[in-house]
């Protein structure tokens, strides 16, 4: 369910352009809307970790080990298939695509749909 | 697969102004009342690189003043001194220590950095907070003869530019023990002066603090009522570290480490009962070591009491008088740090710290929010037991705390 009780315009497309964020009170929730790779994503900004600012974080995507057959790291790398928010205050992240948390998932962020309907951002 | 990072990625947080940042403790604070909960904040740090120009003002040779002036060409320089704020910032992903760097640049140095403890102090509802240098904890490992004029140019620029300032912001002073006659001396010149709750000790150091050379230092400080702190550190250097290869496996270790080898010498050379008075405070690190070293340490002295001939007890039953803060809380398994609670008696031995504003800071939320505390034991923690240790006064327009007897008070507090 939900923790938007119903559909509410937060902002316009270009004011989540060239990386920018749309940061909204709804239901007294404070939530933030962004694009990445073409694709809206909403969250309340709340860590459940400590509660920290998370949606004020960065986007990072996973960092990878690749091993050998016999067991070797070969290297790290950047996995940008994963995409992560990054709570600001301690680090926890949170993929994207769920908001689950990588490290632990009884971590998880409140989802929030967010849509475009013609320039408009809407969230329910 | 794509797999290269072009970072800087989007953000909104690369310029997060620090107040703006702690924003939601604010609002914690708010939802749990805190204006009536007494708060000290145990640890606390400034960080030393914008406060460069000032602090080096107190160094009172001119000739090293000079040298580490023309050394740093304007900038922080310690010889020696390694960098590794970028490695706890985890490449960047951390921001608390970064907005400290960045935030109120029209003020002077020292200005600011009281002002951001009042902004901190302000948004997590603390009453007063100890405040500790960042770099300079580490200055008994510098070389060039540094430790003793650097400890006494902090301790001369805290008492002098900080802590007159603003009398919510106390601290222990770093003791140059590299010299156990300038430690005391230190002691001797600044025990007196106002917002000076104490001493601090780095447990990052090699020094013997049990030998005769320092008798009379420990005893100036019980004699003054003063706390001793043992503020943990990190070394990448020592060749049983040198191994770990990530900075999450040198902090892990590193922080407990350190203190399990200042309390285990503390404790076996029967410290406590030479110095009976003096309040001891273990900084940083964590708690989830302290059961660890209970046991063990009783484990072997039922088999070696020879060794440890001036203990009447236990070695858990001292270390049970010691004083511990909270940070970093390891809380990822609540049974497990209830049953540590249990063994360190945490209602009355464990005083909240956030260590703001390094990159594992708690606020006091993480204590509030404790589900196996009782709302008397959570006030305890966050402010009461600071209280006694620090000699701090609780205002009297707030919630006053039970008397001793009623709580089972240790007379050593």
């Amino acid at each position: 369910m939900s923790i938007v009780s119903q559909r509410t315009r937060v902002g316009v497309r270009a004011e989540v352009a060239d990386n920018k964020r749309i940061m909204a009170h709804v239901d007294g929730r404070e939530i933030v809307v962004f694009e990445h790779r073409g694709r809206l994503y909403g969250f309340e900004n709340l860590c459940p970790h400590m509660g920290g600012p998370v949606c004020e974080g960065k986007l990072a995507p996973r960092v990878e080990a690749v091993l050998d057959s016999d067991g070797a790291v070969i290297e790290e790398r950047f996995d940008k298939n994963e995409w992560r928010i990054v709570c600001p205050w301690h680090g926890v992240e949170f993929k994207i695509e769920d908001g689950v948390c990588a490290a632990d998932p009884k971590y998880r962020l409140r989802r929030i749909e967010a849509n475009y309907d013609g320039d408009d951002i809407y969230v329910s | 697969m794509d797999t290269r990072y072009e970072g800087p990625e989007p953000l909104i947080g690369t310029n997060l102004d620090h107040a703006d940042l702690l924003r939601h403790a604010g609002t914690q604070a708010q939802q749990r009342g805190f204006d009536d909960v007494f708060i000290v904040d145990a640890d606390f740090h400034h960080t030393e690189r914008r406060s460069w120009a000032e602090i080096l003002e107190y160094v009172e040779s001119d000739v090293l003043q000079h040298f580490l002036k023309a050394g740093g060409r304007g900038q922080m320089w310690i010889p020696g001194l390694p960098d590794g704020g970028v490695i706890q910032e985890v490449a960047g992903r951390i921001h608390p220590a970064q907005s400290w760097a960045d935030s109120r640049n029209e003020l002077t140095a020292s200005q600011r950095d009281v002002q951001l403890c009042r902004e901190a102090m302000d948004s997590m509802g603390s009453n007063f907070l100890s405040f500790f240098p960042g770099w300079l904890l580490d200055l008994g490992t510098f070389g060039y003869d540094l430790e003793v004029p650097l400890a006494r140019a902090w301790a001369r620029w805290a008492t002098e530019r900080v802590l007159p300032a603003d009398p919510r912001i106390v601290t222990l002073l770093p003791l140059p023990l590299g010299s156990p006659d300038e430690a005391l001396k230190l002691v001797e010149e600044f025990a007196d002066k106002p917002g000076v709750q104490g001493f601090m000790v780095t447990s990052l150091r090699y020094d013997p603090l049990y030998t005769k050379p320092y008798a009379k230092l420990w005893r100036a400080i019980e004699e003054r009522g003063k706390l001793l702190g043992f503020h943990a550190s990190f070394t990448t250097q020592d060749r049983p570290v040198r191994q770990l290869n990530k900075f999450i496996s040198v902090h892990s270790v590193g922080f407990p480490l350190f203190q399990i080898i200042q309390t285990t010498n503390w404790v076996i050379n029967g410290m406590p009962e030479r110095y009976p008075n003096l309040k001891i405070l273990m900084i940083e690190g964590g708690l989830a070591w302290v059961p660890f070293l209970m046991q063990r340490l009783d484990h072997e002295y039922l088999m070696r009491q020879s060794e440890a001939p001036l203990l009447k007890r236990l070695p858990s039953e001292y270390m049970r008088e010691f004083f511990y803060t909270t940070q970093p809380l390891e809380a990822a398994n609540l049974d497990y740090l209830e049953m540590t609670f249990d063994m360190i008696n945490a209602k009355t031995q464990v005083l909240y710290a956030s260590d703001w504003p390094h990159w594992d800071w708690d606020p006091p939320s993480r204590i509030w929010d404790l589900p196996f505390l009782d709302e008397a034991e959570k006030r305890n923690i966050l402010g009461y037991n600071a209280s006694r240790v620090f000699n701090l006064p609780i205002p009297d327009t707030m919630t006053q705390p039970p008397a001793p007897d009623s709580v089972g008070l240790s007379t050593k507090g």
